[in-house]
């Protein structure tokens, strides 16, 4: 009986796949695609136990087990390397996380449809400039000798503030030049949450006297919870990467106390000194910790909400 | 209806399927191209090389390159990357690779490693039968054998090569001569001397506009370690070595022994010193971050650099390059001074033969042309008639080259290849002749001789695999941790007397005992060599 039970069952799933055969079949591609870019080359991992030399190739290459590890692991920058690391990256959540949902719900408020449009377009503009181009903004504005801010502070009688060659400074500057980028963008995906909340439930609130932050405590925000819930366990997986481009591009030694992350350390010595093997060793453990955070993260929100990844 | 776009789709599924199996077949037929062109004729080759096709046309277009096809029959396939830097070592995976790497900059390290493990073939033998120009330097002069030889006692590499120190071997300061006219001053002779002339370049209006806009000593941020610093050591009694060995934070005492620079007292002095500039303004405030090589040559436009060091005054740009005086030597607080020159052997790696060339006799023949009078004059100059003609004896460009829009040197770049002695396999001409071409006179040192030149001028030394391996990754924790504390330390944020000790125990923590340890033993080596 239980068998019988069994077989409608695939029998069932097997229906179903052939009623839908065209949408697995439209599936087929994204899903080659995916494998071909992101499982097989993950068999070049192995490098990071290999003593890699493009003379022998990724097979031919003698094993060192654990040497480049510990390397890593004893190098004289370790420690401070993924303390920046850390120190941006958690401080990126901290602000980027929060921001966009803010500046959704205030959206959100707006009444005047038109005015809110042009706000909202504004406020997606600066995602679309390349990051090279930020950056070169990020310095000319913040030159101590000519730059718009320090001169306003000169104007203002203060001594002029050095930004892009303070270690103190350096987080700051990234992170907010990074918020000022990328926060009107991170709203669409919570507008495009807040837009499914019926209407007529903010008209009952209305009627029942609420004020317009209980409308937003009590309605808005539960409404957006499981994409709040998601955005941020996504955002955590990623806790030990530091956009690449933007720390090089924004690095030099003056601030390099605080600048120097994973991603160029690796950068540094895989591509610029050659040093494959050490890199990707390096690599394998940030992804390390990327997915146990992100494991761990998801369990939390499993517990303690309905909504998770998996 | 429905079955239309039940049709679409299918078609559309069917259409996605088949590119994705050209693409798989194109590469399975492209993999087959190289071995087809094997068929060709013998005398073809393939090199791989930097691009400049931003600034001239590209080598297969370029005169030079048509012109000694016709002269040598030998066809060259070049191949042409930009940031080759970068990927170099990525490109070693091909499955096959170019017959040589021309103008690619290896290190020692990387030089050895692939030579024993066979992706480089070693050139001596091969020297010796078929390029006669290098082979007589390598008889003639021990310094060039030594700095090519690697520690296996294979070739791997034919150099790029500068007899001349007052050449772009040395790297010199220059100062704004106007200004020190403008206030009565001398140029300046010694450490100090520069000091109280970029102290009152900053306070007293040289370019008499009124505004106190006028910098000390002005370059791009970052430049100062390797630029004035490095210049600067000689002056401290810690120069001596030449300019790779400063690069590799050594230099070579009274004793013949190699030291540490970074960890010296006259290093302490030296930063003590550039300290004091910085804080009165006599060092640019920029001089760790904000400038760059634009913004640098448009303040100097307007007139407000006072010093900066360069091997060439042009770096600063046409309009006001004639302002500059070059000093090649500063006489420091103990009467110590030598310049900041280069080893001749300018660049170890200029050519690098690989396994896979199929013909490397008909490659050195063909490179070492230009390690011969009359290559080094092709190379630079081109062919008498056609890019260049004889005025009073010296050989001088064509209108078409003096004229261009962009100055002489790129105007000649758009014919001949070998104009900026960028590690061109190549023996670079004497300044004389190179500034003749473009109608102009070399300038000539009075202060760079053989008492102010260093005593010894290294190549990068010789190293085994293991030695590289291990000062490679001390070499990269100690860079980047003097560069951070030569900012902290130039700056103030950091005490020099109060933190030395702790510096110094830092730099031994990383290893530095150690590589000071490999780096003598390098030069023990070098010297029996």
């Amino acid at each position: 009986m239980e068998s019988s039970v069994r077989r409608k069952l695939s029998k069932w799933k097997g229906k179903a796949i052939l009623k839908q055969k065209w949408l697995y079949l439209m599936m087929l591609l994204p899903l080659t695609s995916l494998i071909i870019w992101n499982y097989i080359p993950m068999y070049g991992i192995i490098i990071s136990f290999k003593d890699y030399s493009p003379a022998f190739g990724i097979w031919h290459s003698p094993w060192v087990g654990f040497a480049h590890f510990e390397r890593f692991f004893n190098a004289f920058y370790f420690k401070d390397v993924i303390v920046n690391t850390l120190r941006i990256s958690l401080y990126s959540l901290a602000v980027g996380v929060p921001l966009p949902i803010i500046l959704a719900v205030m959206f959100n408020e707006l009444r005047n449809k038109r005015y809110k449009s042009i706000v909202q377009t504004i406020s997606y503009i600066p995602n679309f400039i390349s990051v090279v181009i930020i950056v070169g903004m990020v310095m000319f504005f913040t030159s101590p000798a000519d730059g718009i801010i320090n001169s306003a502070i000169e104007y203002f009688g203060g001594t002029p503030i050095d930004f892009i060659g303070s270690p103190k400074l350096f987080p700051h500057v990234f992170v907010w030049s990074g918020i000022w980028q990328s926060v009107g963008w991170g709203t669409l995906i919570y507008t495009a949450a807040m837009s499914g909340i019926p209407q007529d439930q903010y008209e009952a609130a209305y009627i029942e006297g609420a004020s317009r932050l209980q409308c937003i405590r009590k309605i808005t925000i539960p409404a957006i919870m499981p994409t709040i819930v998601i955005c941020t366990i996504l955002a955590t997986g990623s806790v030990m990467s530091v956009g690449f481009e933007k720390v090089l591009l924004m690095q030099n030694d003056a601030n390099l106390a605080t600048s120097e992350v994973l991603s160029t350390y690796m950068y540094k010595a895989g591509i610029l000194n050659a040093e494959y093997s050490f890199s990707s060793a390096v690599g394998f453990f940030n992804n390390l910790i990327n997915f146990i955070v992100l494991y761990l993260v998801n369990k939390f929100a499993q517990k303690f909400s309905e909504t998770s990844l998996w | 209806m429905i079955s239309s776009k039940k049709g679409k789709i299918a078609l559309l599924s069917i259409l996605l399927l088949s590119l994705l199996a050209t693409a798989c077949g194109g590469k399975a037929e492209e993999s087959k191209e190289p071995n087809s062109s094997q068929s060709g004729t013998a005398q073809e080759i393939s090199l791989l090389r930097p691009s400049w096709n931003n600034l001239r046309p590209a080598s297969k277009d370029l005169w030079m390159w048509q012109e000694y096809e016709k002269m040598t029959g030998v066809k060259v396939n070049w191949e042409e990357l930009s940031d080759i830097g970068e990927k170099k070592n990525v490109i070693l995976t091909r499955g096959e690779l170019p017959d040589a790497f021309y103008q690619v900059d290896w290190s020692n390290g990387e030089l050895l490693k692939y030579g024993q493990q066979g992706l480089f073939i070693p050139l001596e033998d091969l020297i010796k039968e078929h390029a006669p120009n290098l082979q007589k330097y390598l008889d003639e002069n021990e310094e060039v054998r030594k700095g090519i030889t690697n520690a296996d006692g294979h070739i791997y590499a034919t150099p790029y090569l500068d007899p001349y120190p007052e050449g772009n071997r040395t790297i010199r300061l220059y100062i704004n001569k106007k200004w020190l006219d403008n206030l009565n001053m001398d140029i300046p002779k010694t450490t100090e001397e520069l000091e109280q002339a970029l102290n009152a370049f900053v306070t007293q209006d040289p370019n008499g506009n009124g505004v106190n806009d006028e910098q000390g000593w002005y370059m791009p941020s970052g430049s100062l370690g390797w630029t004035f610093e490095q210049m600067m050591m000689g002056s401290f009694g810690i120069g001596n070595g030449g300019r790779k060995a400063l690069g590799n934070f050594i230099y070579v005492d009274n004793n013949d022994e190699i030291q540490l620079t970074i960890t010296s007292d006259g290093y302490k002095e030296l930063l003590k010193y550039e300290n004091r500039m910085y804080e009165s303004g006599a060092i640019n405030k920029q001089a760790f971050s904000g400038v760059d090589y634009d913004k640098w040559t448009a303040d100097a436009a307007k007139d407000t650099v006072g010093a900066w060091n360069w091997a060439a005054p042009d770096y600063i740009g046409e309009s006001v390059k004639d302002d500059f005086v070059a000093i090649n030597v500063l006489a420091g607080p103990g009467g110590d001074m030598a310049s900041l020159t280069d080893s001749q052997v300018a660049g170890a790696s200029s050519l690098v033969i690989t396994k896979d060339a199929k013909d490397p006799a008909t490659i050195l023949k063909w490179v070492d042309y230009f390690y011969g009078e009359e290559g080094s004059v092709f190379g630079y100059l081109g062919k008498e008639g056609v890019t260049y003609n004889m005025e009073d004896g010296n050989m001088v460009y064509i209108d078409e080259i003096l004229n261009y829009k962009d100055g002489i040197g790129l105007g000649a770049f758009q014919y001949v290849d070998n104009v900026y002695g960028g590690y061109f396999p190549y023996t670079e001409l004497s300044p004389e002749v190179r500034a003749a071409a473009g109608r102009q006179e070399a300038p000539v040192y009075t202060d760079l001789n053989e008492q102010t030149l260093p005593s010894v001028m290294l190549p990068d030394l010789p190293a085994t695999i293991q030695e590289a391996n291990e000062t490679s990754s001390i070499r990269a924790d100690v860079s980047n941790y003097v560069g951070q504390m030569r900012v902290e330390f130039v700056t103030g944020t950091k005490d020099i007397d109060k933190e030395w000790d702790s510096y110094i125990a830092q730099l031994k923590k990383m290893g530095s005992d150690r590589y000071l340890e490999i780096k003598q033993e390098q030069y023990k080596r070098y010297k029996e060599s």
